[in-house]
């Protein structure tokens, strides 16, 4: 049993604001952490205005984009939307941020050369103006001449980010406040080391970078069927990175197969060929006690926070409450 | 005739809400939300007004296209209407060039224009298809513009002056329906204005307004050589200064701005009304002093008992 990680949940743009509503609204009673909202590209709710009523809509919890892709906003907007989220959260907003889906930036005509350098510009440049500073920058992506926010009192943001290979696992572990990490438990193991090592090398304290793990969470204990699950499992095999699938142990004849399938005709037909070993690789789903034992085991290989959801589907605000009940029981909490 | 007064200009977000409330109890019919080169980003601020107030309407802009794509405007809108109810509206326009351009926004005059027009229709299509009934007026000052609102649900005219206003009414007057809003956004000052070019805030925003006319529009009134030197000033001082509003002199300021005492605004709003004048949003500085909104709202009461 760990009492060394929080729970949280994650909501995305492309949930609909009724079930938004709720979970900012009965987050605190349910013992959340944080509320990590998505950002699906231009689909659904816009992003910070579903962080602001978020946080209007809630007291206590944390809450944080998950992350906003800095090549798609301007800069100055990327600095101005956080000092007003900051404003209404009073010290609850975190700021995670991204170089964005290689996938869904080429749809949007965007290429950037230089991801890691990109996304370490940006923080850099967002931290001067929250600073205070007059900035002048320039980048692929960003072009600041004697910008300045007219910030009186310098504003401590913390900035997460979202990342996935080497190097940006190693600059998360240098610059940001937090890293928010996703993929098979494997890689995880893997990824946290990689923060850890890089916060180390860099003289910080490996504490000082949370590690927020956000899966798929699937509870097929409260009338989500077992097919959404192998859905979105078989979406999630196809778009991981080929060196991640390289760390696994699963057959990987098995998620090639997959992987084929989904490109070829749907998610749907791949969900087919998902058994439950690749299900649990991939997703942590089940009972709930099944889930929180597999919260452990990532807490166990350093995670500080697992955040639970999407998809939302079945009696799923049940569903939430009995896994937050159930981590509190195991930790003595009526 | 509908009262509006703009906020969000420097305020930290407590300070916009606590006039929001102000403006709202007053009986104030909307609330305008400013944008860049405001530091805090408008629909976030529009949300937090939506959550303390009741009965006003939410105006959200100036939003520059240049900025924001439409994709993501018709993405706020819709988020904002979806999740507190049919209080929006939206106010499009190019922008501030000078401001746009230290973010890396620099495109010219020609484009900004085009490119505000197509954004136009792309948001309208876009809120349309949402199902939503969110107004979207476009603030304009030139003869382009001011046609281009003939595609929009209304306009707001960026200047005070009672010829000119009128002017600008007049070049859409026999295209547009009764539901049009014809509106105007003056910067705004209530008090002692004995001398207008003494007064920082109100200056200053009349100045700004006035260095960003067009060209028609200054040869029109004769407004020209005045302005062209005060633009001159402003390549090579890099901001707006009381040399640059000094140079403008008081009787071009007031032309592009209200200054005046409580009586005196309830009969320019009469002038306004007698117009056609639907709806009078009071630009900053008036938003900037809790007292300013005080004063709007005590001014209003003023109005609607005459």
């Amino acid at each position: 049993m760990s009492d060394s990680y929080r729970v949280s949940i994650g909501i995305t743009t492309h949930m609909g604001v009724s079930a938004t509503r709720w979970i900012a609204q009965n987050s605190d009673s349910l013992g959340a952490r944080s509320i990590w909202v998505g950002e699906d590209i231009a689909l659904g709710q816009e992003t910070f205005v579903l962080t602001a009523a978020t946080l209007l809509q809630s007291k206590e919890v944390r809450v944080g984009t998950g992350i906003i892709p800095v090549t798609v906003h301007n800069i100055s907007t990327l600095a101005r939307a956080a000092v007003t989220l900051d404003e209404i959260g009073a010290g609850r907003f975190v700021y995670g941020l991204g170089i964005g889906g290689i996938q869904d930036l080429e749809k949007y005509g965007i290429r950037i050369e230089k991801p890691v350098t990109e996304l370490r510009k940006s923080v850099k440049t967002l931290r001067k103006l929250w600073a205070g500073e007059v900035v002048d920058a320039r980048s692929e992506n960003i072009s600041l001449q004697g910008f300045s926010l007219h910030q009186g009192d310098p504003l401590d943001i913390p900035i997460f980010l979202g990342v996935r290979g080497p190097q940006m696992l190693k600059m998360t572990g240098q610059i940001a406040d937090g890293a928010i990490l996703s993929g098979p438990f494997e890689y995880l193991r893997y990824a946290i080391k990689m923060v850890n090592d890089a916060a180390e090398q860099a003289g910080r304290n490996k504490d000082d970078v949370e590690k927020v793990i956000w899966v798929p969470t699937i509870p097929t204990f409260k009338g989500i069927k077992e097919k959404v699950a192998r859905k979105v499992v078989a979406l999630v095999i196809a778009d991981t990175p080929e060196p991640v699938l390289d760390m696994l142990a699963v057959d990987r004849e098995k998620v090639n197969r997959v992987r084929e399938t989904v490109a070829a005709s749907s998610p749907k037909e791949g969900a087919e060929l998902i058994d439950d070993e690749l299900l649990d690789v991939f997703s942590i789903s089940g009972t709930k006690e099944h889930m929180v034992d597999r919260f452990e085991d990532v807490a166990d290989i350093g995670a500080t926070e697992v955040v639970i959801g999407p998809p939302f589907s079945g009696d799923w605000r049940e569903a939430l409450e009995e896994i937050f009940a159930e981590v509190d029981s195991r930790r003595g909490v009526s | 005739m509908r009262w509006g007064v703009a906020l969000n200009v420097r305020d930290r977000i407590a300070e916009t809400l606590r006039k929001a409330e102000i403006a709202d109890n007053g009986g104030i019919d909307q609330i305008w939300v400013t944008d860049f080169p405001a530091i805090r980003y408008a629909p976030i601020v529009a949300a937090a007004i939506a959550e303390r107030t009741v009965s006003c309407r939410i105006g959200v802009g100036l939003m520059s296209p240049l900025l924001y794509s439409s994709s993501l405007i018709v993405q706020f809108m819709t988020t904002l209407v979806d999740t507190y109810g049919e209080r929006f509206d939206l106010l499009l326009g190019p922008g501030d060039r000078h401001a746009l351009a230290n973010v890396g926004v620099s495109h010219s005059a020609k484009l900004m224009v085009d490119r505000t027009t197509q954004a136009l229709e792309e948001i309208k299509l876009g809120i349309s298809k949402a199902g939503h009934r969110c107004s979207v007026l476009l603030g304009a000052q030139g003869p382009v513009m001011i046609k281009a609102s003939l595609n929009a649900d209304g306009i707001l005219l960026n200047y005070s002056d009672l010829e000119m206003v009128e002017w600008g009414i007049e070049q859409i007057k026999s295209d547009i329906s009764d539901t049009f809003q014809l509106g105007v956004f003056p910067p705004t000052f209530i008090g002692d204005c004995q001398d207008i070019e003494s007064n920082i805030g109100i200056s200053l925003s009349a100045a700004m307004v006035a260095i960003g006319m067009s060209k028609a529009v200054r040869k029109r009134f004769g407004l020209g050589e005045r302005i062209d030197a005060a633009r001159e000033l402003l390549k090579n001082r890099g901001q707006i200064d009381a040399e640059i509003v000094k140079s403008l002199n008081k009787e071009t300021l007031q032309r592009f701005a209200f200054c005046g005492t409580i009586d005196q605004l309830v009969e320019y709003m009469k002038a306004l009304e007698e117009l056609g004048v639907t709806s009078t949003v009071f630009g900053p500085p008036q938003g900037t002093r809790k007292s300013g909104v005080d004063d709007l709202v005590i001014a209003k009461s003023a109005f609607d008992m005459t």
